[in-house]
């Protein structure tokens, strides 16, 4: 039963409430993202920390070393070290900053110019239209790890080249989205009432149209977000990647030799974090999907 | 049917302008000087002009773009840096290997991944419909790099440790019956990786297609299981599964390069990705631009495909 005038937002989120896997994935996520908060503030595991060597190379997970701070003094080992004495888990949490970072520019900065320009495109059509279009078509017609190979090597490798080379290829999946969507919305009642208003034509694109394209913003948010977290790994991999700063995808390609001669920690504990975000945000993006969609929404 | 096909291949030269458009942009303009990255810190100032014009670097970009369009219309791509190869011949030895490791593999996935979501959907709720789904999430959310570095270790590094039959570790042989042992492994892991997303999407796509009337009246008059779903379901959705191949074209690309670079496969990719490493400028942009066009022209056949499937497509 919904109340009367309920807003399309609202009865959303009363959807999405119930979904139990999409509130168990935003849960997973929240945490991750509370993790990458304190680490960018600086309260643990400090850039500092996940590069400085803490004991000797290659400590087994749960084993005892003596630090090198204090030679003296035998500490546990939660996960290891790394083949530099770096401790695996320092880097794993600072990683998840790095995942966050990566994930969250590049999925707002994807999105807001896959918005802005998909508006554009639909509402005023001709010349525009046509251009960005084909922009557009140009793009996807490539596979997207072209681009991102070939822009993160024009770009220098590092963490500028990924987010640019991420969101260069990123805002067309929006892009034709908003698109199409803009172009059924401004033949209805509500855009020819603020036209007859005489309302300016950026006040109906944002102020009355933009309003609703949410659900397609929350769902790629969401699904950009991922894609930027897998594909740092991928460029990591290729040499191509973040460089100088750990990250999930410099310590799955650093580790992959150690692994042959046993030293399984590293590798295992990037794929595990890795693998349970990526999770959860699948089924945070499935859940989305499911609610945010009006045309599921009774 | 003819002027159908033209239209849909004429269609595909703007598009080729675009990216042929865009890759210039990206290498010549926002990219670092290929002379300096290549010749390295220590160059004379003679080396660089010297360099520059054998590259012509030194002309204006609009003849650069018409030059560089001119050689790849003539598929006459000039030499590598490194190798001193000829472009062209490094591509054509190149395209074998890749082929090799991603074919069978799209096969494979697309079979198997069609016959699950049809039974997804035929068995819609039940309890193999759920264990299915849940595996193909679980199975999305898996990282390429991850199962690749994982599979290597425990199909082949582990059990030729033990002396047990297994798959080689890493490298190719050209030549077909001697490539086989090299490309299974590559090609399990690349069909393993895409056979979650597919199994998913075909369901979506099988699911709609089962609560159309005509299957229930096929259900009414008695029609079995495997009829209902093999010889009507499957047809309809066709179509779709046409596209989804050629989405799954560019996927094949990216894990290609990454299997390549991995298991040491000299296909294009680890080709790519070795001229990335060396800055061997004029290969990356050659072979950039001939995947894009190798993908465009498999976009527009699979176009033309889908019209032939389905005659109602050419009237869209």
């Amino acid at each position: 039963m919904t109340g009367r005038g309920e807003s399309l937002i609202r009865k959303s989120l009363r959807k999405f409430r119930r979904d139990r896997f999409g509130m168990a994935g935003l849960a997973v996520v929240a945490v991750f993202g509370l993790v990458a908060a304190g680490v960018k503030l600086g309260l643990f595991c400090t850039l500092d920390q996940a590069t400085t060597a803490v004991g000797p190379q290659f400590v087994r997970p749960g084993e005892y070393y003596s630090t090198i701070k204090d030679p003296g003094v035998r500490a546990r080992s939660l996960l290891g070290t790394d083949i530099q004495g770096r401790d695996v888990l320092t880097k794993l949490v600072y990683s998840i900053k790095q995942a966050f970072a990566i994930g969250l520019i590049v999925s707002v900065c994807a999105v807001l110019i896959g918005v802005v320009l998909g508006c554009i495109s639909a509402y005023f059509g001709g010349w525009v239209d046509a251009l960005l279009l084909w922009v557009y078509t140009a793009i996807n017609s490539v596979p997207f790890i072209l681009w991102i190979v070939s822009i993160s090597y024009a770009f220098g490798r590092g963490f500028l080249g990924v987010v640019v080379a991420l969101t260069c290829t990123f805002w067309v999946g929006i892009y034709f989205n908003v698109r199409a969507e803009v172009m059924r919305l401004k033949e209805m009642e509500f855009v020819l009432a603020s036209e007859s208003f005489g309302a300016s034509k950026w006040r109906i694109i944002f102020g009355d149209i933009a309003p609703n394209l949410t659900h397609l913003i929350f769902v790629f948010l969401s699904l950009d977000f991922i894609a930027a977290v897998k594909n740092e790994v991928i460029l990591s991999f290729l040499g191509l990647g973040i460089a100088g700063e750990p990250s999930w995808g410099v310590m799955i390609a650093n580790a992959r030799l150690d692994l042959a001669a046993g030293k399984w920690w590293e590798v295992t504990g990037a794929t595990v974090l890795l693998f349970v975000l990526v999770m959860a945000f699948n089924m945070l993006t499935d859940a989305l999907q499911d609610a945010f969609d009006p045309k599921k929404v009774g | 049917m003819l002027t159908y096909i033209l239209r849909r291949l004429a269609g595909t030269l703007p598009t080729l302008l675009g990216v042929s458009i865009l890759v210039f942009v990206i290498f010549n303009v926002v990219g670092d000087d290929p002379v300096y990255l290549y010749l390295g810190k220590n160059a004379t100032a003679a080396d660089v002009e010297s360099m520059r014009r054998e590259l012509g670097l030194d002309k204006p970009l609009v003849v650069q773009y018409l030059t560089s369009m001119k050689q790849l219309v003539t598929f006459d791509l000039g030499f590598s840096m490194s190798a001193r190869e000829p472009i062209s011949r490094m591509f054509l030895q190149g395209v074998g290997p890749s082929v090799a490791v991603t074919l069978p593999a799209l096969v494979l996935y697309s079979g198997v991944s069609i016959v699950l979501g049809l039974a997804c959907a035929y068995w819609r709720g039940t309890l193999l419909d759920k264990l299915i789904v849940g595996g193909a999430t679980v199975g999305m959310a898996l990282s390429y790099v991850a199962v690749m570095i994982f599979a290597q270790y425990f199909l082949a590094f582990v059990p030729s440790q033990h002396g047990w039959v297994s798959f080689p570790i890493s490298g190719y042989e050209r030549g077909f019956p001697d490539c086989l042992p090299y490309i299974l492994l590559p090609n399990l892991i690349s069909a393993f990786v895409a056979l979650g997303y597919d199994t998913r999407f075909f369901r979506a796509v099988a699911v709609e297609e089962m609560n159309k009337e005509y299957v229930r009246t096929a259900k009414a008059y008695g029609a079995g299981t495997r009829k209902i779903l093999f010889k009507h379901v499957l047809k309809n959705i066709l179509i779709p599964i046409i596209a989804r191949v050629v989405v799954a074209l560019p996927l094949m690309i990216a894990g290609s390069f990454l299997l390549e670079s991995f298991f040491v496969i000299p296909g294009l990719g680890y080709k790519l990705l070795h001229a990335i490493d060396s800055a061997d400028y004029p290969v990356i942009r050659a072979f950039t631009m001939l995947i894009a066009l190798l993908v465009v022209v498999a976009n527009a056949l699979a176009d033309i495909l889908n019209s032939l499937v389905d005659p109602r497509v050419k009237l869209s």
